[in-house]
This record gives C-alpha cells, sequence and structure tokens, in this order.
C-alpha cells in the first residue's frame, strides 16, 4: 500500500520539479486572443515613405487590397513576435538586432534571399509563408510552425508587404523549374567543370574546395547595409538559408540571393547545367550536421602515431564534430562567432594522446604586427574532480583551473596555459605539448601531441578507461576576435579506450549474479521498511 | 527517533536526479517587452512620378555651361589587384572625382527636375549602354529613360555580376561570365539614381540615372554639358555627383537662347 503512495509521491514531485525546471515555455497562438485586442483595436499603421536616406522619388504610400481585419491581426503578431529584431519600421533594426549575424531582413526594400522568383524579383505570398513557417538555418530566425497558425502567419505575410510599396506595384514573375537531373556520376563532374571553371567562375567567391574561401571573398567584408557578409562554405549545407537539398540550391542558382553578393545564373548556365551545378554542389557537403556525440573515443594506435594526417591510422580513426558558439557568458562578448564548428580524431600509444583537429576559416590570418590572428584551443580541467564536477566552461573558475592547450596562427606553436576564468590565462612554466598547423584552401588542419602522464602539477593526466572532459574554443583573427570572445563549445568527454582482457568475459555471469543479489536485497529493505513503517503507526 | 524512511529515501533520490537534469536546461532568454504606440494612418501621398507629356518642341532654347570642382583635390583610389590580373592589371586608379586642369568636373549629372512636358522622352536615344571594361565600368553614369532596358557588356571575358541596389525599382544581382559578353537588364518603371556594383570586384562602381523627362544629360571629360530644345520657362536644376552630393539652380529659358548654367562644387 505505502509502496504505490510512495511511487505516487515521486512521480508528482518529479513532474512538478520538470515543470519548474523547464525553459521558459512559448505562448500558444491560441494566446494571442487577449493580449492582441488592445493593439487590434489600434489602427492599422502604414509605413512612412519620408526620407530614408537614399534618392528617393516620392513614392506614395497606398492602400492595399487585403482586408483591414488581417492586416490588423498581422499587425498584432508583428508587434508581439517580429518587432524586436526586425523593427517598428521594419527595417530591420530592432532592439535585438544589433547582435546578430546575419542581421534581420530590412523589409522596406522588398529584398528577400530565399524565393522561387527571378532575380530582384519580389518573393511570392508563399515564398515569404514558407520562410516564417520553417525560419533559416545559420541564422536568428526560427520557424514559427506550431507556434503560430497558419492564417496567422498568413496575416503577418500581408502586413510585411506593407513594408514595401514594391508590393503594390509588382506582380513576382517565378521562375521555371527546367526538368531534374539525378546526381549521379557524370552530373557531378559536368557541374565540377562549370564550379570550377569560365562558365561560371564560382571558386572567385566560393573556392575550389567550396569552402568560401576564393579570391573575392577577402572583399566581401561589408553587404549594402554595411554588415559582414562572406560567401557561403558550401561544405556545411545545414547551414544553408534556404535549405541544403539540390533542389534548394538550384533555386538560389536560378533566383540568386536578393541583398547578398550571390548573382543569379539563370540566364547564365541552361536548366541542365544549372542542375549539373546544384548536384556537385550538394555533393560538397550532407545535408545534416554530424551527429553530436558525448564522448571523443581515442584508440590506440598500432604503432607510432604519424604527423601526416592522411596517415592510413588517422584516416580509419573516427571523426567527431562538434558545433562552435559565440562565447556572450564574459565581457567581451561574441554574438557573431565566425568558426562553426570542429571535426576531432585521437589516437593514443603507450606513451602520448595525440589530437588531430580540423576546422574551417575563410582567410589564414597569422599577423603582421598589430592584426589579429587565428587561433584555437582545447580545453581540459586542471584535474579530474570528484565525481562529475567540472571547471566553469568559459576557461575555468579560481578553485578550478582549465588547461588550454593554445594554438596560435602567429607563431604556428601549441603552448600549454593555465586558465582560473576569462581573460586570466598564462602560460605554464614547463611546457608538455607540441603541435604545429596547417592552412589548405580554408581548412586549419592542427595535429597536437602530449604525454598521457607528465610530472607537472599544473597538467591534466590521462589514464585508459576514463572519461576526461574536453572543450573547444577558436579564434577568428579576420572577425577581430579576441582571447575571450572567440567561438567556444561546451564541455563534451574524451575516452581512452581501454582494450578488453579475456578475463572480462568470465565477468559477465558473475554480473548478473550480483545484479540479482543487489535486486533481492532493494527488495528485503522496501519490505523491511514498509514493515517498520506498519509497526510504528 | 525514526531512521529516515527508505521511502523518503527514494524520493530524496529522484528529485536530485531530476535537479541535476532540469538544471542542464538552457533558458530561453526572454525578450524585453516592446512597447507598441498605435499610430494614425498617413495620409497618402500624390504619385511625383510620371505625367510628362513629350511632343515637338519649336521654339525651344539651351541650357549649357560647365560644372566644376575647386575643392581639395582628391586623389584616386589606388586598388592593387591580386586576382584576374591579365584583365584588371595589377594595379589601377578608381577616380573618385574626376577634373580636368581647369576644374571641369567629370560624370555629374545635370537634369530638369520640374519640366511637365517638352521633347520625346526617347529623344535620349534608344540603346542604353554599360560597359565592363579593364575591370572598370564605362561609363560611371549612365542616364536611361523609363521604360528602356540596358544593355550590360562585358568586354573583359571574366566573371562580373551586375549587382544594383535601387529603392523603389527591382534590384539586380546575375552573373556575366565570360560566356555572356552581353545582357539586358529589366525595363526600369520608376526615376531613381541606382547604384551598381561587381561583387567579383568591388571597387567596381557606377550608377544609373533613371529619368522619366528627357532633359538630363552627364558633363563630360572637361564638366560641360547641353540640354536642348528646352521650352521656354523658368525651371529648376538639379546637378548631382555621386561624390560630391546635389546641388539646384533656378534657370529661366528663352527661345532660341542659350541659358547659361555654371556650378561650382563644393
Amino acid at each position: 500500500m505505502i509502496g504505490v503512495a510512495v511511487i505516487v509521491i515521486v512521480m508528482a514531485i518529479a513532474a512538478a520539479m520538470t515543470l519548474a525546471a523547464a525553459p521558459v515555455q512559448l505562448p500558444r497562438s491560441g494566446d494571442l486572443g487577449d493580449r492582441g485586442i488592445g493593439v487590434l483595436a489600434a489602427p492599422v499603421r502604414l509605413p512612412r515613405s519620408g526620407d530614408l536616406g537614399y534618392p528617393r522619388s516620392g513614392v506614395p504610400a497606398y492602400i492595399f487590397s487585403v482586408p483591414a481585419q488581417q492586416l490588423e491581426l498581422g499587425q498584432a503578431i508583428y508587434a508581439q513576435r517580429c518587432e524586436i529584431c526586425h523593427g517598428v519600421e521594419g527595417d530591420g533594426n530592432g532592439p535585438a538586432a544589433s547582435n546578430m549575424d546575419p542581421r534581420p531582413r530590412d523589409f522596406r526594400r522588398g529584398w528577400y534571399k530565399i524565393r522561387t522568383t527571378t532575380s530582384g524579383q519580389l518573393p511570392t505570398d508563399e515564398d515569404l509563408l514558407l520562410v516564417i513557417t520553417k525560419g533559416m538555418p545559420g541564422t536568428t530566425m526560427p520557424g514559427w510552425q506550431g507556434v503560430l497558425a497558419q492564417a496567422e502567419i498568413q496575416a503577418v505575410v500581408e502586413y510585411i508587404k506593407t513594408f514595401s510599396a514594391r508590393f503594390e506595384r509588382e506582380t513576382p514573375a517565378v521562375v521555371e523549374v527546367g526538368p531534374k537531373f539525378e546526381a549521379d556520376e557524370e552530373s557531378v563532374a559536368r557541374g565540377s567543370e562549370i564550379f570550377l571553371g569560365a562558365e561560371a567562375e564560382c571558386i572567385k567567391c566560393h573556392g575550389a574546395a567550396g569552402r568560401g574561401d576564393g579570391p573575392s571573398a577577402a572583399e566581401l567584408t561589408e553587404d549594402f547595409f554595411g554588415d559582414v557578409i562572406v560567401p557561403a562554405d558550401l561544405t556545411m549545407p545545414w547551414l544553408f538559408r534556404g535549405g541544403p537539398t539540390a533542389d534548394d540550391i538550384y533555386m538560389r542558382l536560378k533566383t540568386g540571393l536578393t541583398g547578398s553578393p550571390m548573382p543569379s545564373y539563370a540566364e547564365v548556365l541552361s536548366d541542365e547545367d544549372l542542375w549539373h551545378l546544384a548536384n556537385y554542389a550538394d555533393s560538397l557537403g550532407a545535408d545534416n550536421p554530424p551527429e553530436l556525440e558525448p564522448a571523443i573515443l581515442a584508440t590506440r594506435a598500432p604503432g607510432a602515431i604519424p604527423d601526416d594526417p592522411r596517415a592510413e591510422v588517422w584516416q580509419e580513426a573516427e571523426e567527431y564534430y562538434y558545433p562552435l558558439v559565440g562565447q556572450i557568458m564574459r565581457e567581451p562578448r561574441n554574438y557573431t562567432p565566425s568558426i562553426a564548428g570542429v571535426w576531432v580524431r585521437a589516437l593514443y600509444d603507450d606513451s602520448e594522446i595525440v589530437l588531430l583537429l580540423k576546422w574551417h576559416d575563410r582567410f589564414n590570418d597569422s599577423g603582421d604586427g598589430e592584426a589579429p590572428t587565428d587561433g584555437f584551443a582545447v580545453q581540459f580541467p586542471a584535474e579530474l574532480a570528484e565525481g562529475d564536477e567540472r571547471p566553469y566552461f568559459v576557461f575555468g573558475e579560481p578553485a578550478r583551473p582549465v588547461n588550454l592547450w593554445q594554438w596560435s596562427a602567429a607563431t604556428n606553436i601549441v603552448e600549454e596555459r593555465t586558465a582560473r576564468g576569462a581573460g586570466t590565462d598564462i602560460a605554464q612554466a614547463t611546457q608538455n605539448v607540441e603541435g604545429q598547423a596547417s592552412f589548405n584552401e580554408g581548412e586549419y588542419t592542427l595535429l597536437i601531441r602530449r604525454e598521457l602522464k607528465t610530472n607537472d602539477g599544473e597538467d591534466i593526466q590521462f589514464e585508459l578507461g576514463q572519461f576526461v572532459p574536453i572543450a573547444f574554443i577558436a579564434w577568428d583573427g579576420w572577425r577581430d576576435e579576441q582571447p575571450v570572445s572567440g567561438a567556444i563549445s561546451s564541455w563534451f568527454l574524451i575516452y581512452l579506450d581501454k582494450p578488453v582482457p579475456a578475463t572480462a568475459y568470465a565477468w559477465i555471469p558473475v554480473t548478473i549474479l550480483a545484479v540479482a543479489l543487489i535486486e533481492a536485497g532493494i527488495l528485503w529493505a522496501v519490505r523491511r521498511g514498509t514493515r517498520r513503517e506498519e509497526q510504528a503507526s | 527517533m525514526r531512521r529516515p524512511s527508505f521511502s523518503f529515501l527514494m524520493v530524496a533520490f529522484f528529485s536530485l536526479f531530476i535537479v541535476a537534469c532540469g538544471g542542464g536546461a538552457t533558458q530561453q532568454p526572454t525578450a524585453p517587452p516592446v512597447a507598441t504606440q498605435p499610430q494614425g494612418v498617413e495620409e497618402t501621398e500624390p504619385p511625383a512620378t510620371g505625367g510628362y507629356q513629350g511632343g515637338a518642341v519649336t521654339d525651344g532654347g539651351t541650357i549649357a555651361g560647365k560644372i566644376t570642382y575647386s575643392g581639395a583635390p582628391v586623389e584616386p583610389e589606388v586598388v592593387e589587384v591580386d586576382k584576374d590580373t591579365e584583365v584588371c592589371g595589377t594595379s589601377l586608379e578608381v577616380a573618385k572625382v574626376q577634373t580636368d586642369e581647369a576644374g571641369g568636373l567629370a560624370n555629374a549629372v545635370v537634369r530638369i527636375t520640374d519640366i511637365a512636358s517638352g521633347k520625346p522622352l526617347d529623344s535620349l536615344g534608344s540603346e542604353f549602354v554599360l560597359d565592363q571594361m579593364g575591370c572598370q565600368y564605362v561609363p560611371a553614369v549612365v542616364i536611361v529613360p523609363v521604360g528602356a532596358a540596358l544593355t550590360v557588356l562585358n568586354s573583359d571575358g571574366i566573371l562580373h555580376n551586375i549587382h544594383t541596389t535601387p529603392f523603389d525599382n527591382p534590384p539586380l544581382n546575375v552573373a556575366q561570365p565570360a560566356t555572356q559578353p552581353e545582357i539586358m537588364s529589366d525595363v526600369f518603371s520608376i526615376p531613381e539614381i541606382i547604384p551598381v556594383g561587381c561583387d567579383v570586384h568591388k571597387w567596381m562602381n557606377a550608377h544609373i540615372v533613371v529619368v522619366d523627362q528627357p532633359y538630363a544629360a552627364v558633363t563630360g571629360s572637361d564638366g560641360s554639358f547641353a540640354l536642348s530644345d528646352v521650352p521656354p520657362g523658368a525651371y529648376t536644376v538639379e546637378i548631382w555627383h555621386a561624390e560630391l552630393g546635389t546641388q539646384t539652380e533656378t534657370v529661366t529659358v528663352e527661345a532660341g537662347a542659350e541659358a547659361p548654367v555654371e556650378v561650382d562644387f563644393p
């Protein structure tokens, strides 16, 4: 009886605490009603056609031919959901906008990147609807599916259109999609030819390896609005604003990305060639990011661990991918990090552990004088704590320092540093790591070696069969990322695989027996507890 | 005293577990409240464009003169080229303010801003061309009437992209690789001055001046210009330069006579 009661109580407490600890709940679409009323009563505010800072020809304001009620609903939702980033005036200058990269869309010109219409044309209602519904990967624009009802999104679309008079004047021309060509070897080869050759010269911006590091990339430091804009890294399609598939890429090639340097190739390449090019671009990266593994498994190398990342033993080692985010916990913060993630492989042998790290960076900033340089650091706790306690992931804390194996493009060496909080890192007196990086077509490859055990009290020590917390920090010199304001990961783990001794198999029946005994013990304890409580009452 | 019962320990254990898990959940930042100011519907303005009447002008006069620059010399921007050097050269000069020895200012636009009728719009010609030569635009300023398309040539035989950034007209951003020596722009429907650039060669820039009346001219290398067949009357003439801004001048034109306009920047 009491056993059942206990379970019920536990579940009730669990439910209550889960709710309390849950993230802030987004209001559901139904919530709009009450809060919307005050706003709905207000008249619709049409955009001003006043001085916007560039030559204007006095285009009149105008009244739209959509039901006023729909515009009012759109305005109410816009005020609640969109204004914080896109601004009251639709200029992309909301209170939250300055920390965003890319910046929120300025609606006043009618420039939209993700469309199905010809170069420079307005988007269709469906285009806008889709972006609001699905959001834009690699940006701060979330998808509103499940939060807003379809009719509400439609109302927002109508309202957004009031920010540009062009919607009143122009009817967008939708591109014709040519018959699709499958991504066979031949198609991809032809696509590669177009990508690299004079027919399209995609490499001018996107680079020969597609990492967005072409010779013109360095000039694309700012777009028309003065914001940083860089050519897409085609090897990371999961960050594509308009979707990662060959169909998506075909559409972008056809329409161009208005407001960005990416032009339309619709009039330049045949539909067939556009498909080949899309198939080739699609072949450069996977649609989804590699699955996030909580732990890196460092395997034992059969012999000495080579420096050459092309060596067979490295090729066979498992590769892990960890995304990086801007460091926004400590000043100076970085809301617009440049490096998106790091690929990691790990090997060890009798004496040392070796990490092979790769990350994409468009330019090799090895520094001339004062210019900020590229950098990378692998972070470990200085020592393993009892249980699962870890230092603060942003450069540790006074009581719990971290080790940084920090590489700088200026010196191309890896230095052991100890940090007790952001900005406190100092080089260790005894240096035990060594490493060197190479840069090739927008990709860094860094190899770091260290003895498994050192005599340095400041250092993390590695035992086989033990999980060690590991984190990563990257700095892009070109984007002026300084010691504290890099791109950072949270703690993950690295595990030095312990070879299984033959005797381990004998333990299986023993374990089963032990588990059975423990279960019996628990049963006994519960029963005894129940009896005692009954006796006491 | 009672020992803590097993059931209590279970509750404590589970609670700890839940706290540990819950603490890991990321807190979404709450958006600061945004005040919504209800505003009234703004007055609609009458269209400022269109309405120009073209026809025969028999007793017209001419507005002609010279635009000069007497400010401190503006050195051309020197660009070190690191790509397409076989076409662009290794170094090139981009003139910001181009003048001759006498101070005549090139590439300024002179146009009447308040004329309702006069010679036909097609007197501006029927072909409007912007070329890309040696990784620069030729001419730096091109006048195109509404309803006409612009022919964009690529004499360089390398990839350029025609990227316009208008406000009222649809923007354009099309690739023009070597295989595409000629591209026709869409028709412009609203008068405005539209910047043009190339993202492959960031130093390249030009302006398309879309006009809805034919009294517009770009000054030559000596700063001179002429607007012919202007019906007699008083007009406002606007002089615009990409770097130096805008000045206006009031002019009275008499039949068969030349009305001089001499404007000095800055």
